[in-house]
């Protein structure tokens, strides 16, 4: 169905800009981004969220995290109806195999997305009881680009056959 | 499924008064069709201008309900309907991407357009590529989609969508797949077994017996001692219900491709029909290491697994010893090809020309190639595809007359 497809694409495309809005606006005050408190170990941690703290915009990190809910429910589900769509398509066992296991890994990114969101609402309110998040981010990385990287094979694989067909 | 008729039932006595073209009464042979104690000549006469009356009745008879209620039951609706639409949707979508790049080209023989209707063996929704994706895969084709998961082939005769399509799209070839559904579904086998296990219903049907007699068993071996043992526990309801099948089929058919001596607009159109495979009694939720199988867990968890053969089965106390709940499927589905195979020769027979195939997935799939109950992984689907498209394209001969033996592909 294209206007699906459409109305997400225009829901994933448009939290997007709003996240990168948001993350330039925090780089211009010369703190850290979200990204980077993923990826920190808990002195890095420390550290970021007391600029946060000092240049006030830790209301506007805790408002980025609660959007990216939204773009976890976007994306989860543009990745599973491409690959889907994709998997009706590609003939190659191996590639359709894959493609439907990208199904199942769009999930687990989803998963992984909102439970590293949980764990870093929980050290910014406890930075004490610090709980590293840089494994959950590296693991939800990977799986994305795997996804892509998979529909992209099979999108360029399916094109080069429909041009020698043409 | 929406059905485009309004359900009207219809008394016994409506049609009493119509003989057959030797004299017989046609509500007798109905009987004798109901009770399995029909010969292959009065099924022929019956057969000959069998009418949707006539059919709804018989139904209705072997089922013991309503034409409204046999409706309902068969009805596909839910989310399983939203799917099903999704799909269909997405198909159809780019069947008409194609028309409107211009694909149809009368000149051009190796470019076809395709109808299917059928079942979950055409349209399962999500996750597995059915045989329908894999023939959609072929540049050369246009098909345009009718099929859903969970339909009844009582559901596809009564709505006749496929009537509509067939006369806006002209096609060059017509799919179907169906009476698996209309067996199994609602908890239907609980129906049409026999639980004790001593059931001569086989031998009172002189059809059945001919089906196997004619049967190529080189072809698709006869495990006699599977057939024997699972056919006693098949009562005459089941042999109805496949007398059933085969008017409903012979009736479509014979719609389509009109009389020898009055052809229909689609006369030179090919037919193509499949009969599933010996499909796996079970409960097991299929959980295992494999990380490329994580959809089997998940389909029998939420889909149904179970409740279409084992559940039944249970449910009239058929013990599970030495595989019996296998054999009673495996007669079943033996009978159910050789029925279709049937269909294909008669017609072939009728009109002199070879119209109507059969792909025949007996035996193709071993225990290991179930998604659930009654369904196979995507690569057999994509091998039983692949041999559509053989039949399609004509770039293999059938294995035998009208048939295209998919394990010898």
């Amino acid at each position: 169905m294209p206007w699906f497809r459409t109305l997400l694409w225009i829901g994933t495309i448009s939290l997007m800009i709003v996240l990168s809005v948001k993350s330039f606006r925090l780089r211009s005050t010369h703190v850290s981004t979200v990204e980077a408190f993923e990826m920190a170990d808990q002195t890095e941690a420390k550290e970021i969220l007391q600029s946060w703290n000092d240049a006030s915009v830790e209301h506007s990190v805790i408002n980025s995290i609660k959007l990216d809910y939204l773009f976890i429910g976007f994306y989860v589900l543009l990745m599973i109806n491409y690959s889907n769509h994709q998997m009706n398509k590609e003939r190659n066992l191996i590639l359709n195999n894959l493609l439907r296991f990208n199904i199942a890994l769009s999930i687990d990114t989803g998963i992984l997305d909102i439970a590293e969101n949980i764990i870093m609402m929980h050290n910014i309110r406890s930075i004490d009881e610090y709980f590293p998040t840089a494994v959950i981010s590296i693991m939800k990385f990977t799986f994305a680009g795997w996804i892509i990287v998979v529909w992209l094979v099979s999108v360029g694989k399916g094109a080069l056959s429909r041009k020698a067909y043409a | 499924m929406q059905l485009k008729r309004t359900p009207v039932t219809k008394s016994f006595r409506s049609i009493d008064p119509q003989f057959t073209k030797t004299g017989v009464r046609r509500s007798n042979l109905i009987d004798c069709l109901l009770a399995n104690r029909i010969s292959i000549n009065q099924l022929e006469d019956l057969r000959d201008g069998i009418t949707p009356e006539e059919l709804s009745i018989i139904i209705q008879r072997i089922y013991d309900l309503n034409e409204k209620f046999i409706l309902d039951l068969s009805a596909v609706d839910g989310m399983l309907r939203r799917f099903n639409l999704v799909k269909n949707n997405n198909r159809n979508y780019e069947f008409g991407k194609k028309i409107r790049k211009g694909f149809r080209d009368l000149d051009d023989k190796k470019k076809k357009i395709i109808l299917a209707e059928g079942d979950s063996w055409f349209n399962y929704p999500i996750i597995l590529t059915d045989i329908i994706d894999r023939i959609r895969m072929e540049n050369n084709f246009a098909l345009y989609s009718l099929a859903a998961g969970g339909d009844w082939f009582l559901n596809m005769l009564t709505g006749r969508e496929y009537v509509e399509e067939l006369s806006i799209l002209h096609p060059d070839v017509f799919l179907i797949s169906g009476g698996g559904n209309d067996l199994v579904g609602s908890k239907r086998l609980a129906a049409i077994v026999d639980p004790r296990g001593n059931s001569n219903e086989y031998d009172e049907s002189e059809w059945a017996k001919k089906l196997i007699s004619d049967a190529d068993k080189n072809s698709t071996p006869l495990d006699v001692e599977k057939f024997t043992t699972g056919i006693q526990y098949l009562s005459k309801d089941f042999f109805a219900l496949l007398m059933f099948f085969h008017l409903q089929y012979y009736s479509l058919i014979d719609g389509i491709l009109g009389k020898p001596d009055k052809p229909g607009k689609f006369s030179g159109m090919k037919i193509i029909t499949q009969g599933y495979d010996y499909a796996r009694p079970s409960h097991s939720k299929g959980f295992g290491p494999k990380l490329l199988n994580w959809y089997i867990p998940f389909v029998r968890l939420f889909l149904g697994h179970g409740s279409w053969l084992k559940e039944p089965l249970q449910l009239r106390g058929i013990p599970d010893e030495n595989d019996l709940h296998q054999k009673i499927v495996y007669s079943m589905i033996y009978l159910f090809n050789e029925m279709m195979i049937d269909i294909g020769r008669l017609f072939t027979e009728k009109r002199n020309q070879p119209n109507v195939f059969h792909i025949d997935s007996r035996g193709l799939v071993d225990d290991n190639g179930w998604v659930d109950e009654l369904h196979v992984k995507p690569k057999h689907a994509m091998k039983i595809g692949d041999v559509f498209i053989k039949c399609i394209n004509e770039t293999a001969s059938a294995t035998y007359k009208n048939v295209y033996v998919v394990s010898k592909f």
